[in-house]
Formats: structure tokens, sequence, C-alpha cells
């Protein structure tokens, strides 16, 4: 037991060893505000692509999602498939495109268009407001983790991982953001993978035994195999898939990796690589998920929790052995190493979105106009860090007892009712006006949070005066509404005027900024 | 390499941008793209809700047994995966063909994006 927590021990060392010389590295690499918040623009497609999966598997795929199917079969599983299907939204109608007209942020490309001022407010709040959600699951996540491998208090636990991305993020801002991306990605794929073919295995590499085995351990019995354990109305079901197919074009963190890369091309195979990995890695967990129900006792599943999000580890350590046993504890220390990595990465790549809205979009933009040389913006973007930093470790302080996967469904519905309608509008709609992105922002963000707080996950009282779960259905609509009545209300000529322009920019990449590799 | 040059919005109508839009190197573009996104967003979208609807509202046709308990909702599901792979990469292949296209529209817009893009730069920029 102290030999195995001992082996964990020094596999953090390694890994924060292995991340330490990359930071140096990265940071003689930094020198302008490209460099910090798009990488220099000189990122290639694969390793992008990679970084962007990286951005997008977090705690709560390892630990959430896993735990979900383990408790509810069939629905837990498509429970997830919306994010993945959410990549073909934005391959077909962001990604590239926004390459080619943005800088930096979300809000440089629709600055293009529309006047500046109001837009890069209205997103760089919204963002902010995403990304430091997102933020909170991910130091929960954090805090359980070096709880349960070091027993440390919750506390210490996301202190330790707020100090180690602030690390990563002063130092090397996008670069070595980029690069911890790549490594927990690859990292994640590799314990997945074998975690699930192990599972597999022990079920003599037959899908059919083990969803049977699984079924015969559930106490749902073949209802485990079909829909309507866990997704049980159909209006609530199709709501988070809205919040989710289209939630994934609105992430910032997400958006801003298509900067990172030369251009149009790179951006686009970028999501290839992005989408294989991801896919693979969503496959492992059903298979893991079920596994969990096949292989584990039920004692084992009460202990995962009711939110099942110790499953996972509980399965690894299972597997590798037991409890107690060399293999189950070398095992399980590797799998939270890598989920703790998991978890540093994904919460970097958040604090950067949050602090370039804040620190490029309405510092050096809007409050300075312009006027910030590139070694200014570069420290008001570290001294921002440090606020939302600090600002993450509260809100994770306050909400403990909260569901992980509960709280990011709710955030992508934010993403999916804000950035994605207005950015949408922007790149397509002629007529789209600053006043009609405004309006969009206000309402989507608006209506989101008013249904979120009325529906039965937040609602204190016991008769919530909202049904829905996910408030997609609803204030996706409602945003898009809003954008239209904002413009036609209140339409702008020079925003019509330089559509022509906009438009063929971001089909075709001319005058774009692209950079030779 | 230097640091690029920092955009301003772009105030005003731009003459040569309508003539670039409407000629027929990039409205032929256009169409190659809307030709392959069209029926594909129809086919993911409608694959997607459609199989969260019949979830739904149809659990039955999802409960069948293929083999143990391997039930035609869980091939679904694989089938779901294989698409959403599919569609993306035969979408990387297809714009493979419309790539060349848009290299041909800048020719036609030369003057145009060349002044727009000397419009973008502020004087002090390229630090």
């Amino acid at each position: 037991m102290t030999g195995a927590r001992g082996f964990a021990a020094v596999i953090f060392a390694v890994l924060l060893a292995v991340t330490v010389v990359l930071l140096l590295r990265a940071s003689r690499r930094l020198a302008s505000t490209s460099d910090f918040w798009a990488a220099g623009h000189a990122v290639s497609a694969r390793q992008n692509g990679i970084a962007m999966s990286g951005d997008f598997l977090g705690a709560t795929t390892m630990l959430g999602s896993v735990g979900l199917i383990m408790l509810f079969g069939f629905d837990g599983a498509l429970h997830s498939l919306g994010w993945l299907v959410g990549f073909i939204t934005v391959l077909f109608f962001v990604g590239e495109r926004l390459r080619n007209v943005g800088r930096y942020t979300l809000a440089d490309a629709l600055a293009l268009r529309l006047r500046e001022r109001p837009v890069r407010v209205a997103t760089a709040a919204n963002s902010l407001l995403i990304s430091t959600f997102l933020m909170v699951t991910q130091l929960i996540a954090g805090g359980v983790l070096l709880g349960a491998l070091f027993g440390l208090r919750y506390w210490a636990g996301v202190l330790i991982t707020a100090a180690g991305l602030l690390g990563y993020v002063l130092l090397g801002g996008m670069i070595s953001v980029t690069w911890l991306q790549v490594a927990k990605a690859l990292a994640l794929l590799a314990i997945t993978v074998v975690t699930a073919v192990w599972v597999l295995a022990k079920a003599g590499f037959d899908p059919g035994t083990l969803l049977a085995r699984a079924a015969a351990a559930s106490p749902a019995g073949n209802r485990y195999l079909q829909p309507g354990l866990y997704l049980t109305s159909t209006l609530n079901t199709i709501s988070l898939g809205i919040a989710l197919v289209f939630g994934v074009a609105g992430l910032p963190h997400l958006l801003m990796r298509f900067f990172t890369v030369p251009g149009q091309k790179a951006a686009r195979e970028s999501v290839g690589w992005a989408v294989a990995v991801i896919g693979a890695v969503y496959l492992c967990t059903i298979i893991i998920g079920v596994g969990a129900r096949a292989l584990l006792s039920p004692a084992q599943v009460t202990a995962a929790g009711k939110t099942g999000n110790n499953a996972a580890p509980t399965l690894v350590s299972q597997l590798g052995g037991g409890p107690g046993s060399w293999g189950g504890e070398l095992f399980l220390a590797l799998f939270i190493a890598v989920a703790f990595a998991t978890v540093l990465a994904y919460v970097a790549g958040l604090v950067i979105a949050a602090s370039s809205a804040v620190s490029h979009d309405v510092v050096a933009r809007v409050i300075r106009q312009g006027e910030l040389s590139d070694r200014q913006e570069i420290r008001i973007a570290r001294l921002t860090t440090l606020v939302i930093a600090a600002l993450g470790v509260g809100l994770a302080m306050a909400l403990q007892a909260k569901n992980i996967v509960f709280l990011a469904g709710l955030v992508y519905a934010m993403a999916a009712s804000t950035n994605f309608p207005v950015l949408v509008c922007a790149l397509y709609w002629r007529r789209f006006s600053t006043a009609g992105a405004v309006a969009g922002i206000v309402t989507g963000a608006v209506s989101a949070i008013v249904l979120i707080v009325l529906s039965p996950g937040v609602w204190p009282g016991p008769r919530p005066p909202v049904s829905l779960a996910n408030p997609a259905i609803i204030s996706v609509p409602l945003a898009f509404l809003a954008c239209a009545l904002g413009s036609l209300l209140r339409p702008e000529a020079a925003a019509s005027a330089s559509f022509a322009q906009f438009n063929v920019r971001s089909a075709t990449g001319i005058g774009a900024e692209e950079v030779a590799l | 390499m230097s640091a690029p040059a920092p955009r301003q919005p772009l105030p005003g109508p731009q003459p040569g941008w309508d003539q670039v839009e409407r000629s027929a190197p990039y409205q032929d573009l256009r169409r190659r793209r809307r030709r392959f996104i069209a029926p594909m967003t129809v086919a993911y979208l409608g694959g997607y809700f459609g199989f969260l609807a019949i979830a739904g509202s149809a659990p039955g046709l999802l409960s069948g047994r293929v083999s143990g308990g391997l039930t035609t909702g869980f091939l679904a599901m694989a089938g779901v995966f294989a698409g959403v792979w599919s569609v993306v990469f035969s979408y990387l292949r297809a714009s493979r063909r419309w790539d060349g296209q848009a290299g041909r529209v800048p020719g036609i817009a030369d003057r145009a994006a060349a002044a727009a893009v000397a419009g973008d730069r502020r004087p002090e920029a390229g630090s």
C-alpha cells in the first residue's frame, strides 16, 4: 500500500519534471502577444488537433462519463455522444472560417464586421462566464483526485491544482498550454485504450457477453441495455442534445485553438485529428463504464458514489489485482496521475481563454484601444490569470458538492445559447448588426441562466418552476430570435457593407495571417 | 517570425469586395462547398436528433437483441460513431477539391485584397 503510494509520488515527480522542461523551453520562445495567445500561429495541424482533443477531454470524461455509463448503461453512453457530433458543427460552420477572419479571440473576428467596443465587452463577459464555470468543474475534480491519491484535504487539492495551472499559463502562455495538452491527450488516450482492452479481454473480446454481464449485475436488469433509465423525457433528451451539438461550437477555449495553426487547411485538419482521438476515447469510456458495471461488486459500485465519479479509479484498481495489491495500486496511481494531468491541462486552456477575454479584448482593445505594447498586454494577461484563478478557487470551494457532469452540461447550454448564434449570424447573415449581436448574447445568457436556476437540478425547493433539466431547447432559439430582432430593428449600414469582404475572406483565407511552417 | 499586424474593423462599403463576391470563381467555390455541406448537415443533424427522438419515444426499436447483451441500440450507437468519423473525413477529402478553387479567387481579387490588407495595418504596427 505505502509502496504503491510512493510509486504514485514518483509518477507525479516525473510528470512534473517533464512539464517543467517543456515550460522552460516554451517560455524562451515567448516574445509577443501572438505567441502568448496563439502560440505564434505556428502549431501543426496534428499537434493542434491532439491538443484540441485535450482541450475537450476533461476529468468530466474520465470520471463523470464513465460513472454515468456504469450507472445508467445505454442512456449514460447516449449522453456523451452529442459532444462528438458537435465537432461536425465546428468543422462545417465555424472552425476554418473563424481562423480566416480572427486573430486570437472570437471577439477579434466579430470586431471585423461589427462595432468593436460593445461586441468585445459582450463576448468577453460571456467568455469569462463560460470559462470560469468550466474551470470550476475541473478544479473540483482536481481537489477530489488529489484527495483520493494522497489523502489531502479538498481545499489543499484545489489549491495545488490552481498553483500548477498558474505555473503553466504564466510562464508559457499558449505555447506551453499546447504542449501540455498534447502530452496529456496522448497519455489519456493510452490509458483509456489499455483499460478498455483489458476489460474486453475479461469478456473474451465479445461485447455481447460484456453487456449481458453488465445487465445481469445491474439492478435495472435488461433495462440497463435500453433507453429510458436516465434520460426519461424525450424533450429533455433533445434539449440536452441541442446544448451538446451546438455548444461545442461556442466554447471560447476551443475556438481559440483555431488561431494557433498556420491557416485554413490546418484548422480543418486539426478537427479531423481531434475527432479521431475524441471518438476513440469515447468508445473506450463506453467499454470501461459497462465494464465497471459488469466486473465490480455491488459494494464497489456503491463505493463509487451516487454520481459514479469514482467508478473508473475503482475499476482500474480492481483490474490490476484489487485494492491493496501491488498491481492494483500501481494501475490506480497511474490512472490518477493521468487524470490529474488532464485536469491541469484542461484548466490551463480555460484560464488562457478567460484571461484573453479580459486582457486582450477588454483592457488592451477597449480600455486602452490598442495602445498597449505586446509586453504590457502579456503583463496584464498574467495579472488577469491570477485573478481568474483565484475566482475559480473560491467558486470551487463553494460548489464542492455539485455533480461535475451536470455542471458541464449547463455550461454547454450557455455556450450554445450565446457564442454559437452570434458567430453563425456574423459569418452567414449580411444584415447582422452590432445591436443584434449584443441582444443575442444578452438574451441567450440571461434566458439560459434563468431557466437553469428554475430547473430541477438547481432550484432549492421541492417543486421547481421549470421541468426542463437543460435550457437549450428554449434558450438557443430565443438567442437566434434576439439576434434577428436586434439586427432588423437597428440595422447597421457599415456591418452590412462589410459582409462581402468578411464573407470572401472567411471562405478563402485572403488577407488572413498565414504563417509558413 | 515577425509579429503580425493587428486588424481594425473595416467600416463603409468595399466596392472591390462586392465584385469579388459576385465573381465566377468565388460563386463556384461557394456552390461546391454548399453542395457538400447542405446534404451532410441534414444527414448529421437528422441522424443524431432522430436517434434521440427514437430513444425517447420508441425505445422498443432500440431494445432488440442482436447477440448476447448487444442490443440494436448499441449497434446504432456504434453507427453514429462510424457516421461522425466518415462525415468528418469525407469533408476533409472533399475540401481538397475546392481548395484549388479558393486559390483562383485571389487572382481576381488581387487589388481588392491588397488594398484591404493594407487598410488593416495600423501605421505603428509590426513591433
